[in-house]
């Protein structure tokens, strides 16, 4: 999460904040407005921003506003694209008969957020079960998906990997999920919970399923805790306005998280989300108050610094995997296919 | 004949109105300015004559001025398939 010195960095904390219940007001913009933009852009904030404009949280002058508009149009045409195409997959995985839940970008901006044109986001991302993860990834190549990178091994991607990447309609990416994280939290998620009690969303007149409240959080905490090293300002956001959410059950939250071994992470997400405003919610008060263990504390440190994060996870994954698993996931990484080191440019192994 | 929003639609609010991508079509569509009024009137089934009468309401505006502003938007968003017309 952004935090230190930098007077932009402060201010975005101040901005991914807005209009949350018991949050400062937005201070002061610091800075040139195009290194406002540039940053809030990076940290998926510029709806924010515009929402924070049109409320005159932020006042800016006629030109500054202008330039904001047109940065928030463009976002905005990205997402409606990147909501089509969404649709086209969910099209896809329906007719194949492949269950399916929409995470994160879309499915948050219509649920969590109090106008979707706050959420910004850059690529779709669906879930499916891990048994049909390859039925998934060849319906969606048949449609014209592509692949840049091919699996490490046959049985990978639905044992192992977290999602695979496709290129879809549009060049856009759509990253088809097994499980919610990399390495061995990701392998620790209890699948099958993830596929229970779906929330319909309807886009463009189309039922779309996702997951309840409760999970969105759950994910949002995994997501803020082991994605980037740095946390996206949105998505610590998306994850306080889930701990905000009336309709959310903090009991069911940590017992799903204590299923699926992944309270730390949910306690890591919750306390970068409860630094973002002065007034705690029961969630962000239990993962202020929650002491992590050593095994989880060495887990976590395979999520931290971006040098060598693959290999930490991996090695970390293992000792989460049953023996028979851990054979066939040494196997995949000592011996990539032929297809997967050609499209990394790598060499057979000796 | 009432007119409606189709449903297969979306769309964002922005700054300066709104952005409406029909599924499917060809192109993004911009309603600047009072544009976001306009698409909130078209939420509920409406008649033409109705969704002149909010807007000049709206806008403090004189009825004909409205009318005749609207039509060839209406027209033009009917063409790119973003508004259907419904008998009633």
């Amino acid at each position: 999460m952004a935090e230190g010195p930098d007077p932009v960095d402060r201010w975005l904390q101040s901005l991914a904040a807005f209009d949350l219940p018991g949050a400062q007001p937005v201070a002061p913009m610091p800075g040139n407005l195009n290194e406002v933009l540039s940053r809030a852009s990076e940290h998926r904030l510029i709806g924010v921003l515009a929402a924070a404009v049109a409320s005159d949280a932020v006042p800016l002058d006629p030109d500054e506003r202008a330039q904001l508009t047109l940065a928030h149009e463009g976002a905005m045409g990205e997402v409606l694209l990147l909501e089509e195409v969404l649709l086209g997959a969910v099209d896809v995985l329906t007719s194949a008969g492949i269950d399916h839940r929409v995470l994160k970008g879309s499915a948050l901006a219509h649920m969590v957020h109090a106008d979707p044109s706050d959420r910004c986001f850059g690529d779709n991302d669906v879930l499916v079960r891990s048994e049909d993860v390859d039925a998934a990834v060849e319906v969606l190549l048949s449609e014209g998906a592509v692949r840049p990178i091919p699996a490490l091994s046959p049985s990978f991607d639905r044992r192992f990997a977290k999602s695979v990447s496709l290129g879809w309609r549009g060049a856009t990416e759509l990253d088809l999920h097994r499980t919610l994280a990399p390495g061995p939290y990701g392998h620790l998620v209890v699948l099958e919970d993830l596929f229970d009690n779906p929330v319909e969303l309807i886009l463009a007149g189309r039922s779309v399923l996702t997951l309840p409240a409760d999970l969105h959080l759950l994910h949002g905490a995994i997501h803020v805790a082991l994605g980037d090293v740095e946390a996206r300002l949105g998505n610590v956001r998306d994850l306080a306005l889930l701990a905000r959410r009336a309709s959310v059950d903090a009991q069911a939250v940590l017992d799903a998280a204590d299923r699926w071994r992944c309270t730390a992470p949910l306690a890591v997400g919750l306390r970068t989300a409860g630094r973002l405003v002065h007034v705690r919610t029961e969630l962000e008060q239990w993962a202020d108050d929650y002491r992590i263990s050593e095994l989880d504390s060495r887990r976590l440190d395979a999520y931290r610094e971006r040098a060598g994060r693959f290999r930490r996870q991996s090695r970390a994954s293992l000792a989460v995997l049953s023996w028979r698993d851990r054979l066939a996931f040494m196997r995949a990484l000592a011996r990539p296919s032929a297809a997967n080191r050609g499209a990394r440019g790598r060499r057979a192994p000796a | 004949m009432t007119s409606l929003r189709r449903a297969d639609v979306l769309w964002r609010a922005t700054l300066d109105g709104v952005l409406i991508r029909p599924v499917g079509g060809p192109e993004v569509v911009k309603l600047a300015g009072t544009g976001l009024a306009l698409w909130a009137a078209l939420d509920e089934p409406s008649s033409f004559e109705s969704v002149c009468a909010a807007l000049a309401a709206i806008h403090d505006a004189d009825l004909d001025v409205i009318a005749s502003d609207l039509r060839p938007v209406i027209d033009d968003l009917t063409a790119r398939e973003v508004l259907e017309w419904i008998d009633g």
